[in-house]
């Protein structure tokens, strides 16, 4: 039997964007998540080297937003290593800073759903920016701040939930 | 071909995954060997010829890990106890540890390694 393709169950295009809950604006452009599986290959001396199963030993959660708004907070969002000086971010501090001490919870939603309509959310529940801030300044009217985050795990909660949610509606 | 082995003695038993790899598989003809102060080589049979195994379990669960441990400790009794061992190609040994400490590698939370040496009764193929 064939399944019908349903492009409104599609996450694609622009979103909001949320940290610690507070709107850091849209994005232009998709939002691009992905989720790793990091496995351990298992195999057995008497099968060779044909994998026999994979270990799940961790998962890298990551999803890259290009935030539309050329604001400070969110230059420092996407440069969580810089500081806040008034009017600009500083960069250049010390070696040593821990990125989990800035992690935010992170919450992409689709503007395809209504504000309340949290069916397509995407959760990190603490996420830090790992990616370099593109900055272009080749076209003024559209100045991007790009930012990569990766979910680090959140030993808070419990297990199966520690580090990501995925909302998608249920095939009807 | 079994994707496992048993260690068993008596009514206790373990099984595991087989072997991630045999990292020895030792033929011992059971001799000393030294040399006189005038440079001869002589050389002693010290008794019957040893077959010993070392292999390579890889990923075992926590729960592998205590059945393990536990087979060791109270089962065999460290090196003193022979029991029964089930390779993976169905072919049966009796074997005894060839090591007074099991030391499991931890690769992540309830994934395990850990090398066994074992005497066994024939060499292992």
């Amino acid at each position: 039997m064939a399944i019908g393709w349903n492009l409104s169950r599609v996450v694609c295009g622009p979103a909001e964007v949320f940290a610690d809950g507070v709107p850091v604006g849209r994005t232009e452009g998709p939002v691009r998540a992905k989720f790793s599986p990091v496995l351990r290959e298992d195999t057995r001396a008497c099968a060779g080297a044909s994998p026999v199963d994979y270990v799940v030993v961790g998962v890298r959660a990551e999803i890259a937003v290009p935030l539309a708004e050329y604001v400070l907070e969110n230059v420092l969002l996407a440069a969580p290593h810089a500081a806040y000086g008034g009017y600009y971010a500083a960069v250049g501090a010390l070696p040593g800073m821990r990125l989990s001490e800035g992690a935010v919870e992170l919450r992409v939603h689709p503007l395809s759903r209504e504000e309340a309509d949290a069916s397509e959310d995407v959760t990190l529940h603490r996420a830090v920016c790992v990616g370099a801030p593109e900055l272009e300044y080749s076209r003024e009217a559209d100045r991007l701040v790009e930012a990569r985050f990766v979910g680090l795990v959140d030993f808070g909660r419990t297990d199966g939930d520690f580090i990501a949610r995925i909302a998608a509606p249920r095939r009807a | 071909m079994n994707a496992v082995v048993t260690l068993s003695k008596g009514g206790s038993s373990v099984s595991l995954p087989a072997p991630a790899r045999i990292a020895g598989a030792a033929a011992s003809a059971g001799q000393a060997m030294g040399r006189t102060a005038g440079g001869e080589v002589y050389a002693y049979d010290l008794g019957t010829p040893r077959r010993e195994a070392e292999l390579e379990f890889r990923s075992l669960t926590s729960a592998e890990k205590e059945a393990l441990a536990g087979f060791f400790e109270d089962d065999a009794s460290g090196m003193q106890e022979t029991w029964t061992y089930t390779h993976a190609d169905g072919t049966v040994y009796t074997a005894r540890f060839v090591q007074d400490s099991l030391t499991f590698v931890q690769f992540a939370h309830n994934v395990w390694d850990v090398t066994v040496r074992l005497e066994l009764s024939a060499l292992i193929d």
